[in-house]
Parts: structure tokens; sequence; C-alpha cells
């Protein structure tokens, strides 16, 4: 069988997600990584814009970086020394990686830039997966011959955006909706291109919204390579989004602190 | 590394504490003192429809009233209202007179506590007449007259159909020529002013509230969902201060009630994003309001402070209710 050709890309090198999947994908025979492509980390650029999107917040998200990166530290629940021998991971940026195993590797400004499309059309990739990214344009989404494949932290078409691991607890729709990921190829909406697969998340002996984020990751990540072997086999039975699914669904945003503390109580009397 | 950890973890905790529940009230329960002792000191040096209306709006918004109390002295505003109001020739047209601020801080008023204000035919009709002739040369896309003209439209109407002066029909067909030339997408894209816009939306959705599939219905839906979607993914402190020229406090208080609209609007379609968009936005002026300090002045800029804390009260205990009941 002809090797399906992939390209990585995700929002920071340290990303554990993009590490794993990545990982995962090179155990694999058939499939072949042609690239990684992660954004700069330190960009005046993204800095501001990450500080308009989530304030003081950022302070937050980068000290936790600094430290869940560290060797030997336990942040909520994941634990990335467990993981990363779980999954017999020796790299622990995919930089370092894409060394290791001799693949193209590139740091950019901005995902929809010239210097990110030239790098695209150089290796032509069958399938791009695209990993904790940010806003994707057309040119980018056109390059790769069969899509660009995002899971998704929600059950789509009814949970869209930002904090779904959140809401559905807080709308009390666990019963009905379901706590979830779905796989689906990406369009210029958010997250409202065709989908592959939806898998609901169980949510028994979460504790806490921590809890659940970590089984989220597990899930989306053996998600995503099925998603590649699917696409590969061509085993695909795509659910296209209506418009009126679309315009029902709702589009959602990060919680605030309490609406999450409120989430967190209400999860415990769920499990 | 073990101490490290320790510290970065306080760290996250502190940032991450950011602004409170206790925050919120500690600024509230301010306010309340300030202007009480606002009043106590100026009850005998000014107009009765001033010290009436701002006790009354007070004592209302603490929720700290009975409702025979509340009726009584509505009645007695409600006199004092209709009055000054027929006695002024070109009453409430313009933003941020005394009377206007007045009007508007009643608009705050729950609606089961209060009664409607008739004014004189002769008022109304003039009253009308201003409107009709603003509609002549209005347009929130046109020249800086026709949009100060589509604001002044948005305002009356607003504060004439939550106090009642003038019919809910006649409201209802000013706002429909204002919408028919302004599409829902178009509200809060960069090349559209925004300010003014809060009472027009507000207006929507009272019309909505009352009228089971409102004609205005999937209009206002799609209005809420475009002001949602700016407030949270550009996340300005104030929505309009791009392209506005207004003194920072005349947008802090629009601000406000646009997170009073987000507010009903949430209650009205029965959705929690608006109230988390709220929460964001009120710990994001936190810093503004927190500046705010009321004197014993009667000047305009001090009536001015009064009126912004009373809608920041206003909203907080919407807020506060909203979410305790979740609980």
């Amino acid at each position: 069988m002809k090797k399906i050709k992939v390209i990585i890309s995700s929002s920071i090198d340290s990303n554990l997600y993009a590490l794993l999947v990545s990982h995962l994908c090179i155990k694999e025979s058939d499939i072949s990584i042609v690239g990684v492509i992660t954004l700069k980390t330190v960009s005046f650029k993204r800095i501001k814009a990450e500080y308009k999107r989530i304030g003081h917040f950022l302070f937050v998200k980068v000290i936790k970086k600094f430290f869940a990166t560290s060797p030997n530290i336990k942040f909520s629940n994941v634990n990335i020394n467990n993981m990363v021998s779980e999954f017999g991971i020796k790299s622990q940026s995919l930089k370092s990686m894409s060394n290791n195993y001799s693949i193209p590797y590139i740091k950019v400004d901005d995902l929809n830039n010239l210097q990110t499309l030239n790098f695209l059309n150089n290796y032509k990739p069958d399938l791009i997966l695209s990993m904790g990214s940010t806003i994707i344009r057309k040119p980018f989404l056109d390059i790769p011959a069969l899509g660009v494949l995002n899971v998704h932290m929600g059950i789509l078409p009814y949970y869209r955006g930002m904090g779904v691991t959140e809401w559905p607890i807080i709308e009390n729709k666990i019963n009905d909706i379901g706590l979830g990921i779905t796989l689906h190829y990406m369009d210029s909406g958010v997250d409202t291109g065709p989908i592959i697969k939806k898998q609901k998340i169980d949510i028994n002996g979460c504790k806490s919204i921590d809890d659940l984020d970590s089984k989220y990751l597990i899930e989306m990540i053996n998600l995503m390579v099925k998603g590649v072997k699917i696409t590969r086999d061509k085993k695909l039975f795509l659910e296209f989004q209506k418009s009126n699914e679309i315009d029902n669904g709702r589009q959602y945003y990060s919680t605030h602190k309490r609406m999450r503390d409120f989430a967190e109580k209400k999860l415990i009397t769920f499990t | 590394m073990a101490l490290s950890q320790v510290a970065a973890s306080s760290l996250i905790n502190w940032i991450e504490k950011g602004v409170t529940k206790e925050h919120h009230l500690e600024i509230k329960n301010r306010f309340n003192k300030e202007i009480s002792l606002y009043l106590q000191t100026n009850i005998n040096n000014v107009e009765e429809i001033h010290i009436c209306l701002m006790r009354q709006i007070t004592l209302l918004v603490n929720g700290e009233v009975s409702k025979e109390e509340s009726l009584k002295s509505i009645n007695r505003n409600k006199d004092i209202i209709v009055s000054t109001l027929n006695n002024k020739a070109n009453f409430f047209i313009e933003e941020e007179g005394m009377t206007d601020i007045f009007l508007q801080l009643l608009t705050l008023i729950k609606k089961k506590h209060s009664t409607e204000v008739k004014i004189s035919e002769k008022s109304q009709a003039l009253l009308k007449k201003n409107i009709e002739k603003l509609q002549e040369s209005s347009s929130w896309k046109g020249s800086p007259l026709e949009i100060e003209s589509a604001q002044k439209i948005s305002r009356l109407t607003f504060i004439s159909l939550k106090t009642g002066v003038l019919e809910k029909e006649y409201i209802e067909l000013v706002i429909k020529k204002m919408i028919d030339s302004l599409s829902s997408d178009e509200w809060f894209s960069p090349s559209c002013t925004i300010y003014g816009k809060s009472f027009l939306l507000r207006s929507l959705i009272s019309l909505c509230a009352n009228e089971n599939r409102h004609s205005f219905y999937n209009y206002l839906k799609n209005v809420c969902e475009h002001l949602l979607k700016r407030m949270e993914i550009k996340r300005e402190r104030i929505i309009i201060s791009n392209n506005s020229n207004n003194h920072y406090s005349k947008n802090l208080v629009e601000q406000l009630r646009f997170n009073l609209a987000l507010l009903e609007s949430g209650v009205f379609f029965n959705d929690l994003r608006f109230l988390n968009a709220v929460m964001k936005s009120n710990d994001r002026i936190y810093s503004k309001i927190l500046k705010i300090k009321i004197s014993n002045k009667i000047t305009h800029n001090n009536i001015s402070n009064i009126s912004t804390a009373i809608h920041y009260n206003q909203v907080i205990n919407l807020q506060e209710e909203w979410y305790g009941s979740l609980e």
C-alpha cells in the first residue's frame, strides 16, 4: 500500500498532544510524516494577540507551560513523564523528534504566511493534522490532497468553539448530547467542516475539569491517529454539517472562572 | 525544584484569582454608601425630581424597599416626572442632560415596581414630531449628523418604551424603519458606529420579550450572536472605544448598558453564554469602575458618576441573581 504523506501542524513546539500523535504515526509503517510546522512561541504579534484573547491568564499559561515541560513535574492529572514513557517517546519537543527522525521542520510566525505555504507546497502532503492551531485560511486548507484533520473537544454540530468540555455540563446536556470529541475535516468556518467520527467520553472517575481534560487528551490522540488510518484506507463516511444545524448549534467561548467552578461542582454530581 | 513548583503554583493561584465576586460587591456597597451620603447632604438643595428619583432608584436597585413603600414613592415620582416633561418644550432630547439621566435611571426600575408615565397629548405629539424630524436624516452608516440622529432616536424610543410615554405600536414602527436599513451583520462591523445601539438593542429585547415570536425575533437573535462574538473574541474593555470621540465615562456607561442588554437577552433566550460574557466583561472594566468616586457636589460630572454607579450596581445585581439561581 502506498504510504500516506502527513504534515503535523502545531501551535507550539512542546505540544504534548502533537508530540504523542506524531510518535504514534511514526510507528505506523504506512504513514509517513513529511514535515512538521510549529508557531514561534516568542513573537510580539503572537503575544499581543494572545494577551488580547486571554488577558492576564497568558502568564498562567506561560508558567504552566514552563513547569509542565520540566521533568518530574505533575500538573493536574497529566503526568508528562508517565505518558511519555507509556508511549515510548524519547523526544520532549517536536523539533528534537524531527531531528531524531530526519523530518523537515519549520517554525513560523503565522500559519497562513507565504513561508508556511511554500513549505507545504514543497512537501505536498496528502493530509495535514492540525493540533492546537490558530485560524487557518483557505490557501493553507487547499494544499493537502485529502484535507486538514482536526479533533474538536466537543460533540459537533452542537458544541462549536471553545470551553466545550465545560459547557455541556453547565447546560445540563450530559445525558442527551453528552461529552465527547469529534474528528472532522477543517473548513474556513469555526468547527463547521464535514464530520468523520464522533466519540463520547466516559466521565466516570473524573472529579475535576482537569481530570476530564486528561481523559480528553488520551482520546484525542487515539482518534487523530485513527482518523489518519480511516482517511488512508478511504473508509470514510462523511457527515456534512447542514447550514441549519450550524445555525442551531451554538458557538461557545472560554468559560469565566466562576462558570468553570460551577461546572466542576456539577461534574461531581454526575460521577 | 519542589520549591520552585510551590512558588509557581502560588503565583498561578494569585493570577488566576483575578477579579472576584467580592471585589464587585465591595464596590457596589461603596457606591451605595456614597450615593446615600450624597442624598442626605443635598436633600434640601436640589430639585424634588432629582432627589426623589435618586432615592427611589437607589432603593430599588438595592432591593431594600417594600412594595407598598415603592408604589407610594413611584406614584409621587410619576407626578413630578409628568409635570417636568410637560413643562419642557424640547424634553429629553439632549443626551446627558439632567432629565435624560433621570429618565435613563427610571428605565432600570423593574417592571413589577413601575407604573406607566402618561404625559399630555400635546407633549406626546411634540415628542413624535421630534422623532419624525430626526428620522428624515438618520443613519447608522451615514455622516456624523445622521449618526447622531440615529443615536437620538434609539435613546428616545427606548426611554419612551420603558416609561410608557409613547404607545408600543408607534415605537415598533419607528424601530422597524430603523432596522430595515441596518442588517444584523452590520451592527458591530468596523465601519459602523456602535455607540448608542445599546438602546436600540434593549428596545428589541423588550418588544420580543412581550410577544411570542415577534417579527423582530430572528433579527434580534442574530444581533445578539454578533454582540457575543464581538465581546468574546475582541475582548475589548469597552466595545465602542475605537471609533468614538466620546468622553471615557460616557463610553463606560454604554458598555454597562450593553452588559444589561446581554443579561436581558440571555434570560430571554435562556442562554448562559451571555451571563458568561457579562461576567468577563465586568471583570475587564473593574479597574475603571474602581476609580469612580462619588462626592457630595451637585455637579453634572458627579451626577454622571452616580448614573454610572447605579448602572453598574444593576448589572452586578442581575449577574449575581442569575449566577446564584444556577447553584
